[in-house]
């Protein structure tokens, strides 16, 4: 019992607490109290209560009588003013003394700052979408989710009907609004001719739910009659030039004359949806050849929003709204559900909902994050740079810290002027920063969408916060120098002899090796990014995209004059073939329900599909695995034929797949041929059961297979045939395999960042490495003098000093490779078609960081063993 | 001097004078606990103490340590003649406050 509480202790921290706030006068008595009282409970066997007694009088006992006094405080904060005036001075002449250390170590920190501050402002923009209509946190999307055995579609669109049910169903909860979007169409004014797919039919409340300001024009009035169109102020420009364009006629597809009821200043480019103009919902007419008219409740295509009024609970509206959704469904055995999907969180939810149809912009959620962690991760990086550096670099300085000491200096005044000191070139650091920022804004302008802030008001929102950031990242990076260097015994810096003790040693190796490991993941990621853009972009899909021109008929009607400008067109040597396709294999497809012949309306299969010409295997270049393609010999091909892929068949289940009859879209389908598969849809999804039709509906697109060579040549032939035969319709030509690139923009941009942000990771890295290494072998010159003289090569001395960098770099790729391979593997999880994560992958960071690190330490090294040994061994 | 002191500070002052030069912060405590029953913080003792201090009726002088204290020496508290004076007439006041309850509603001989 006695052996047991003589070991039991007061717990240090309360003691350590207590004596931080308490007088000194009293503190032995009360303290001694404390502990009396609480070694008498232990010896009563009551040691958790002992415990916790003690620390409860610990806080009990601070009143005024305990607190310690600020002595004279005048005098102190003149005193202590002059003490940071001297801190000031003494930093810059290290500075000066260390002109090259202090730049790398104020650079490296800067780079650190720099790269945060642009990542805030991209989350920070990111984050704000949307956010500028005035009653945003009331607004929701209606999305659907609809189930049909074990197929769960999630659509970012409803049908046309919903929008008006809700309204009828649902009086008093506020504001419901449907947009179409218009497609490409062809606008004119006077007798110029405008192409414009920008734009919407908007339902008469659009304007008065969403907050975009009109020029012109009153939001409540401008879409309510039908042939009213409101254009923004840059489209205005575009159609009328400096003439007012309130009231003016524009005819729209040769249709009808749409007339001008307002005009939008410039669209916040921070909101999920972005448009030109807005043509009133009751200018909307069904094209021909579509199946479904506006009291549909099957035909997903319409973004609807609504607005709730204050106090209704839109969860319960969404249940409600889902019960009315389902009992118009006509659909049996399928389950649809209407989603309210707030507004706020539309553009970086957009992800899990498809069908989200054009003009949308939908944000990229692994992005920010990616982002946002290489944004700490550097930020980690260049703070530990400072940290080892800021040490190593006033290590040199025990002379000034032992002098301060005898000098009466107190461990806290020095742990002070090393923290007012880190905090003061973290300061610098930071405007350096923002001036990197503001000469590289451009370049991430292009990547990233961020604005710098326009306004005072904007700065001083942001300063602070920058201001803030830098001093904690001062404080937290100068804690360990001023511990280590205030620790510094005066009689022993004053002698000179100060070698930095084990546990610093390892501290700053520690440091060196997280340095390596992150900047190491970081190369490793980057070049995963890289690699699996490459493989997406490079991988066969099934089908020939090279050379092939895409060209655009809008607001046409084709049907009489195609082949005209097929003949004319297939007369150019260049042009090996030419056809017409509803989608450019650019991610977009039509779809509907399939049913086999015989099966009951429940087995209805969901079936992309294309409508194309004759030519379409011979443009793109398909291989047909069974039976024959659409052909001009078999009239009946027009309205009956439909091609299938393989994956459709095999999702169909048919044995013999070859004159399978089913009913498509509501009508009557032979199966006539199977194509072998081929990505119709981006590489981030397996190919999806896809079927090939004639054209049913207004064809606009076609496809001309060129024999390459001089591309600008044969699209001004094009160009010319065009014209002949297609009078005064825009002439608009693409290459296919750009709108094909087009659905990578992402990784392709990712990749980039990731790449900007990790070579900046590891240029930090290295220049931690150059200052530390540089320390090392100052510390070492002696050694190394003594190593000449007595006849050491420089050889010798090089793998000598390289040694434990080389070391430290190994143990660093030991620590990242399993925490790269994990989180890549994790991330390739995202993609149908992935690359492998190869053993390249990871031999290429290490061996860059080693031969960036032998380069520097050669340097080094070098330059002390070419110093005279004289020089260096001559004063001891 | 006159000065007024509250309960507690009379029960510290009380014991303070009672425990006559050996009093200290934990002794008073203790003091009170034992035989008033009464649960007492030890630093509400000491600050009654330094309270008193100022007042005057307490002096202070540093002791002796034991190993039992962790090393720290006690802090001893004596009463001084205002002490005494602010005690007796605290006493007083109570007799006077007690001869004027009639005996029929407390009778101190029967109890």
């Amino acid at each position: 019992m006695n052996k047991v509480s003589e070991k039991i202790d007061p717990p240090k921290w309360a003691t350590r607490l207590f004596d931080y706030y308490c007088r000194n006068e009293l503190n032995d008595s009360i303290i001694g109290d404390m502990q009396e009282q609480f070694y008498r409970e232990v010896e009563r066997g009551r040691i958790k209560r002992a415990r916790l007694r003690y620390w409860l009088n610990v806080f009990s006992f601070i009143n005024r009588h305990t607190l310690k006094r600020r002595s004279n405080s005048n005098s102190f904060s003149k005193n202590s003013m002059a003490m940071f005036k001297n801190y000031a001075l003494i930093t810059l002449r290290n500075f000066r003394r260390k002109p090259v250390f202090s730049i790398i170590n104020v650079f490296g920190l800067a780079i650190g700052l720099a790269s945060c501050m642009i990542i805030y402002f991209y989350v920070q923009r990111e984050l704000s979408f949307d956010k500028f209509h005035k009653a945003s946190d009331r607004i929701y999307k209606v999305a659907s989710v609809i189930e049909r055995g074990s197929n769960t579609l999630r659509w970012g669109r409803v049908p046309p009907a919903m929008a008006p049910a809700i309204r009828d169903n649902f009086p008093g909860i506020g504001k419901v609004t449907r947009l179409r979007y218009t497609d490409e169409h062809v606008y004119a004014v006077g007798d110029r001719i405008f192409s414009e797919q920008n734009g919407f039919f908007a339902d008469s409340l659009y304007l008065e739910i969403f907050d975009f300001p009109l020029k012109s024009g009153d939001p409540a009035t401008a879409l309510d009659e039908p042939n009213s169109i409101v254009l923004t102020d840059e489209l205005a420009t575009r159609f009328f030039g400096e003439t007012e364009p309130m009231g003016k006629l524009i005819r729209f597809d040769n249709e009808k004359s749409l007339k001008v009821t307002g005009v939008l200043k410039p669209l916040p480019t921070n909101s999920h949806i972005d448009f030109n103009l807005l043509i009133s919902f009751s200018t909307y007419v069904v094209p021909e050849g579509y199946l479904a008219n506006l009291n549909s409740w099957s035909w997903g295509g319409f973004h609807t929003y609504i607005q709730t009024d204050p106090g209704i609970d839109a969860n319960l509206l969404s249940s409600r709204v889902s019960e009315l959704y389902q009992s118009n469904y006509t659909r049996s055995e399928t389950k649809v559900q209407a989603i309210f999907q707030p507004l706020e969180e539309l553009y970086l939810g957009f992800e899990n909902f498809a069908n989200r149809g054009e003009s949308i912009r939908v944000g990229d959620k692994s992005t920010l994050y990616t982002l946002s962690g290489i944004a700490v991760l550097v930020l980690l990086i260049a703070g530990l740079n400072f940290m080892n550096l800021s040490t190593a670099i006033s290590m040199n300085r025990g002379k000034e810290i032992g002098m301060r000491k005898v000098m009466g200096a107190v461990r806290r005044k020095i742990k002070t002027q090393f923290l007012v000191e880190s905090i003061m070139m973290a300061l610098l650091s930071m405007t350096l920063a923002i001036v990197m920022v503001v000469v590289t804004e451009p370049m991430f302008k292009e990547l990233l969408g961020i604005e710098l802030p326009k306004s005072i008001d904007d700065y001083l929102r942001v300063v602070p916060l920058f201001v803030t950031a830098t001093v904690i990242v001062g404080i937290l990076s100068g804690i360990y120098p001023s511990l280590v260097l205030s620790s510094f015994n005066p009689i022993k810096a004053l002698k000179g002899n100060l070698r930095s003790s084990k546990s610093g040693i390892w501290m700053r190796r520690t440091l060196t090796v997280i340095q390596f490991v992150v900047s190491a993941s970081l190369m490793t990621g980057s070049l995963l990014i890289v690699r699996q853009t490459n493989f997406m972009m490079n991988k066969s899909l099934g089908f020939d995209q090279e050379n092939v021109i895409v060209l655009k008929a809008i607001g046409v009607n084709m049907t009489d004059k195609y082949e005209t400008l097929k003949n004319r067109i297939k007369q150019n040597p260049f042009v090996v073939e030419m056809t017409r396709a509803s989608h450019t294999f650019n991610g977009s497809a039509s779809s509907g329900p399939a049913l086999l012949r015989g099966a009951s309306p429940d087995d209805s299969h969901h079936l992309n599909y294309y409508q194309t010409g004759y030519d379409f295997l011979e443009v793109m270049d398909l291989e047909l695995s069974q039976g024959r393609f659409l052909s001009r010999d078999f009239p009946n091909d027009t309205v009956q034929g439909l091609v299938l892929n393989e994956t459709a068949v095999r999702q169909m289940g048919l044995e013999e797949p070859l004159g399978q009859r089913l009913r498509f879209n509501n009508r009557d389908r032979v199966v006539i041929g199977v194509i072998e598969d081929f990505n119709f849809r981006s590489l981030h999804t397996p190919i999806e059961a896809l079927g090939i039709v004639m054209p049913f509906t207004f064809s606009e697109t076609m496809l001309v297979k060129t024999r390459g060579g001089d591309m600008s040549g044969i699209i001004s032939a094009l160009e010319s045939d065009w014209k002949a035969v297609l009078e005064g319709v825009p002439f608009d030509a693409t290459f296919l395999d750009d709108g094909i690139q087009a659905m990578y923009e992402n990784e392709m941009r990712l990749s980039k960042l990731v790449g900007i942000f990790s070579t900046l990771a590891v240029l930090l890295a290295c220049l931690g490495l150059y200052g530390l290494v540089a320390f090392s072998v100052q510390a070492r010159l002696k050694e190394v003098g003594i190593r000449k003289v007595l006849g050491g090569s420089i050889n010798g001395m090089l793998v000598l000093l390289s040694k434990q960098f080389i070391g430290l770099i190994m143990i660093a790729n030991l620590v990242a490779i399993p925490l790269t391979y994990f989180a890549g593997s994790n991330w390739l999880n995202n993609f149908s078609y992935r690359t492998e994560i190869g053993v390249v992958l990871f031999v290429l960071p290490m061996v860059v960081l080693a031969v960036i690190a032998l380069i520097t330490l050669s340097h080094q090294v070098v330059k002390a063993a070419l110093t005279n040994p004289v020089k260096v061994l001559r004063n001891e | 001097m006159r000065s007024s002191i509250g309960e507690f500070e009379e029960i510290v002052l009380l014991v303070v004078a009672a425990q006559h030069d050996q009093a200290y912060g934990l002794s008073v405590t203790d003091a009170i606990e034992d035989q008033l029953k009464r649960s007492v913080k030890l630093s509400s003792v000491h600050t009654s103490l330094y309270r008193l201090e100022e007042k005057g009726l307490v002096e202070s002088r540093i002791g002796k340590t034991s190993t039992l204290r962790g090393g720290r020496k006690k802090r001893h508290f004596t009463i001084t003649k205002a002490g005494k004076t602010a005690l007796i007439e605290a006493q007083e006041a109570r007799n006077q406050l007690w001869q004027q309850v009639p005996s029929s509603v407390i009778d101190l001989k029967k109890v």
